[in-house]
């Protein structure tokens, strides 16, 4: 997402911040100096500064300045939560324009083509999510179609299986991504733009795909409703059973490799039973990648980069009945060196979208028995 | 309920009559005599019972205390113990998955090394892609060798072949011709070239010197400009000093005869006050003799006016006398007498007159004295002020005279100042005039001195140039003989240096 920023700017947002020696959760002022391409952290309670340092280290760009997002800045995972000043909200709030989009149950088996899609359209997910509506969930999300005819139709369609729900960032982010996913009918969206997404993947005006909200106002709404800040969010489809997970590294995320990596895992007969974007804290990536330490020499390396930004987490499940599907998608996986794999097994994941042994594109459990562990670690454990 | 009913609380009672009291017999007393006694040692067992209980209570409590904490204690220490085990399952887990992740990962690379390896050549197939390669390279030789075999007989053919050796010289010759005629040619349009570009500064060198002649003539006017300007101011100044002169002396010529005027006007106003006093005094001499006439005159009348009425009296009496007979003769005794007496009297009378006519006349002199006094007195006055008016018009054209002679005095210095100003001015410019000279000469001199340095210079450097073309000259003649003399000597003994291995065999047998 390219952003044209003036020089001599300074954002100001408030941020949050989990300090694990303390147990609490401290508030900072954050600016970016984008000349300087230096940042500040004011610590509020304190009035002091906290610390003072250069966006270099610490890999920030001003596309990654929207609220709700988390960066990091020296092992600390900020999250943004508010904007600091008038002048930055009036500056980024339309740049940073936040809407949702929802993959509907009939083209989640599509999902890797549609991220594909979208990142290819320049669009930013900030947030991620596989989950599964009940009938009063769906009423609540449609009910500015409280009154409609095809209401119930499209109650029974939006619960008869999983949504992949997203929260989209950008620059006129409501009005692009409509643009992008074309007219409610599929049909006339062939006609009238074909390289929609309704138009390639959408069977008619009911089972049309995907979903986009209408105006800025619906958008806030339907992202409170998906990711709410505080309260129950509609459960996700973590079956945990025969399954094994998939990690897809931030540096891939970002670099919008995600829909391509998924392609190719459906494509290999692989199901995602379940998926969700995570932005993992320090502690966490620790707890996470507890067994590879001491076994592997780049464990601090791979924390580090598992804790760089959001990474996209995919259960991946098989059948019931079928032969566990660990160490299948190993194979698929590949040789955790990328170097490796491109000689020997040039057509696995790791071969094709990785570039070294740590930003090797994904992380896929390797011992057996630990695929529920791990997916229970993420579907279980932190979402919650 | 009648009033004998009801019971009493006391133990008095009312008899029917008045006044008839009974008082009923105390009660005797239902406790026994050692209720006291009893009642503290019944005190005293409650007491220690009551301690006893509290004792058996402590201790009780102190047993369940115990029993609490102990407890308390063992949960705590069985949950801390569960803790520690599930901790340590979970770390003995952990590390038996480690132990298992290590061991697949170990065996995955050596998997993935052994499979690299595989992947790699044997010696063997090593060895036939070296021979391989070999015979390929070899080939490559062999063909380069007869491709530099092939040119080597061309160079040959070209070598020896008369006929195209003349031609190729002669080509040669032309192109060399060619070109040295283009140098020529080039040479020619260089030299040209810097010819005119001397000409140009020639002609800018003449303009530079016309322009700087110019100039200086200019300064020269400019100059001669400024000194007659001086002298001018300087004649001007002259001039001024001059009539500033005439202005002092004029002053003085109108003071002399301001001084002789105020001579003259003293004396014309001694003369006037000397007439008007006589003329004051002639009138008041007039005036005074007129009153005194009329003064006696009317005294005179007056006089005559009294002996008149006198006599008229007296003839009165007389005539009243005349008519009383008797009494007139005494009564002219007595009037003799009494006109004897009258006479002595008017004798007295008029002595007295005189006496007093006398009296007046000095009185009125007296008069006439003080009143020309006062005149006097007047007039003095008056010519005192007068005469100290005319001091002060003196003193008041004296001090303007004075403040003239000053400002004529102040002119004249101040003229003389500046003329002094002048005159150190005139002498400064004069200095100054030279010095401009001597730096001129000074300018002229050196930029001479340039010149000529530069006249040097330019010969020199064309005399150096002239130099450096004649050894320059010298050394193409050089050259171009021991070119030739090379060329000679090549033409003469001819070298190849690249002969076929064969023909060198051969010459090497001969």
């Amino acid at each position: 997402m390219s952003l044209t920023l003036a020089d001599d700017e300074r954002y100001c947002f408030t941020v949050e911040w989990y300090e694990e020696m303390a147990a609490r959760v401290r508030q900072f002022q954050f600016f970016y100096f984008v000349k300087a391409q230096s940042i500040e952290m004011y610590d509020i309670k304190n009035r002091k500064m906290f610390l003072r340092t250069s966006v270099k280290e610490n890999n920030i760009s001003p596309a990654d300045l929207y609220l709700g997002n988390s960066i990091n800045v020296c092992g600390r995972l900020l999250n943004i939560v508010d904007y600091g000043d008038d002048y930055t909200r009036r500056k980024l709030s339309a740049k940073k324009e936040r809407t949702l989009g929802m993959i509907k149950p009939d083209a989640v088996d599509k999902l890797g083509q549609i991220l594909d899609k979208i990142c290819q359209k320049g669009f930013l997910i900030s947030r991620l999510r596989m989950c599964r509506m009940n009938r009063n969930q769906a009423l609540s999300f449609y009910q500015e179609h409280q009154s409609k005819p095809f209401l119930n139709a499209l109650l029974d369609y939006v619960t008869s299986g999983p949504v992949v729900t997203f929260e989209i960032v950008g620059e006129n982010a409501v009005g692009a991504w409509r643009e992008a996913i074309g007219p409610t009918d599929p049909s006339a969206a062939r006609k009238t733009a074909p390289t929609s997404i309704r138009a390639q993947y959408g069977q008619d005006v009911t089972f049309n795909a995907v979903h986009g909200s209408s105006d800025p106002g619906a958008a806030a709404r339907e992202i409170e409703f998906f990711f709410p800040s505080s309260g129950p969010v509609p459960p996700n489809t973590a079956r945990v059973g025969n399954c094994t997970c998939c990690i897809i590294k931030p540096s891939a995320v970002k670099a919008g490799m995600a829909g391509k990596i998924i392609s190719a895992i459906t494509e290999a007969g692989f199901q995602v039973g379940a998926t969700q974007m995570f932005t993992l804290e320090k502690a966490n990536a620790e707890e996470f990648l507890e067994v590879y330490k001491g076994v592997v020499h780049e464990y601090s390396a791979m924390v580090v980069e598992l804790t760089s930004g959001p990474c996209l987490v995919l259960e991946i499940c098989a059948p019931e009945g079928s032969p566990p599907v660990a160490p299948a998608f190993r194979e698929l996986a590949g040789p955790t060196d990328p170097e490796i794999a491109r000689h020997l097994r040039p057509r696995t994941l790791r071969a094709l979208f990785g570039s070294d042994k740590i930003k090797n594109a994904i992380h896929c459990t390797d011992l057996p028995d630990d695929g529920q562990l791990e997916v229970e670690y993420f579907f279980r454990i932190l979402d919650r | 309920m009648m009033v004998g009913q009801r019971t009493r609380r006391c133990r008095e009672y009312t008899g029917p009559a008045p006044q008839s009291v009974a008082i009923r017999a105390r009660e005797p007393n239902k406790l026994p005599p050692e209720y006291l006694i009893l009642e503290s040692r019944k005190k005293e067992d409650a007491l220690r019972e009551m301690m006893k209980i509290n004792l058996a209570q402590g201790f009780s409590d102190l047993k369940n205390e115990w029993e609490r904490t102990t407890d308390k204690k063992i949960l705590l220490n069985n949950v801390r113990q569960e803790v520690g085990n599930r901790l340590k399952a979970q770390e003995f887990s952990i590390e038996e998955r480690r132990e298992r992740l290590r061991d697949m990962l170990r065996q995955e690379e050596q998997h993935y090394l052994a499979a690299m390896e595989a992947a790699e050549e044997t010696t063997l197939e090593r060895q036939a892609r070296m021979r391989e390669r070999a015979k390929s390279l070899k080939e490559k030789r062999e063909s380069e060798r007869l491709q530099i075999v092939q040119n080597k007989y061309d160079q040959q053919f070209r070598a020896q072949c008369e006929e195209l050796r003349t031609t190729l010289s002669k080509r040669e010759q032309d192109i060399v011709c060619a070109e040295r005629l283009e140098q020529l040619k080039l040479k020619g349009e260089e030299a040209k070239e810097q010819k005119a570009y001397d000409e140009m500064y020639a002609q800018l060198w003449e303009k530079d010197r016309q322009e700087k002649m110019a100039r200086e003539e200019r300064e020269a006017h400019a100059a001669h400009e400024r000194n007659r300007e001086t002298l001018d101011v300087l004649h001007k100044q002259m001039a001024a000093l001059d009539t500033q002169k005439e202005e002092a002396k004029r002053l003085k010529e109108e003071e002399l005869q301001l001084m002789k005027e105020q001579a003259a006007l003293r004396k014309m106003e001694e003369q006037a006050a000397a007439e008007e006093k006589r003329r004051r005094q002639q009138e008041m001499r007039d005036m005074l003799d007129l009153s005194l006439k009329m003064k006696m005159r009317k005294k005179a009348k007056e006089e005559q006016e009294q002996l008149a009425f006198d006599l008229k009296m007296l003839e009165q009496l007389l005539e009243e006398s005349r008519n009383e007979a008797k009494e007139q003769l005494q009564r002219k005794i007595e009037l003799r007498e009494e006109d004897r007496r009258y006479r002595d009297f008017l004798a007295h009378v008029v002595a007295e007159e005189k006496q007093k006519e006398r009296e007046l006349e000095r009185l009125i002199q007296h008069e006439v004295e003080a009143a020309w006094q006062k005149r006097l007195d007047q007039w003095r006055t008056e010519r005192l002020v007068r005469r100290k008016l005319l001091e002060e018009v003196m003193a008041g054209r004296n001090q303007q005279l004075q403040e003239r002679l000053a400002e004529n005095m102040r002119r004249k210095a101040e003229n003389d100042r500046e003329c002094q100003e002048l005159r150190v001015a005139i002498e400064e410019n004069r200095r100054y005039e030279a010095e401009q000279a001597m730096k001129r000469m000074a300018d002229s001199r050196r930029y001479q001195g340039d010149l000529q340095d530069q006249i040097h210079y330019n010969d020199q450097m064309r005399e150096e140039r002239r130099r450096n073309d004649d050894y320059e000259f010298l050394m193409g003649m050089q050259a171009e003989k021991e070119y030739q003399e090379r060329l000679k000597d090549a033409l003469d003994n001819p070298i190849f240096e690249r002969l076929h291995p064969m023909r060198r065999a051969m010459l090497n047998k001969q």
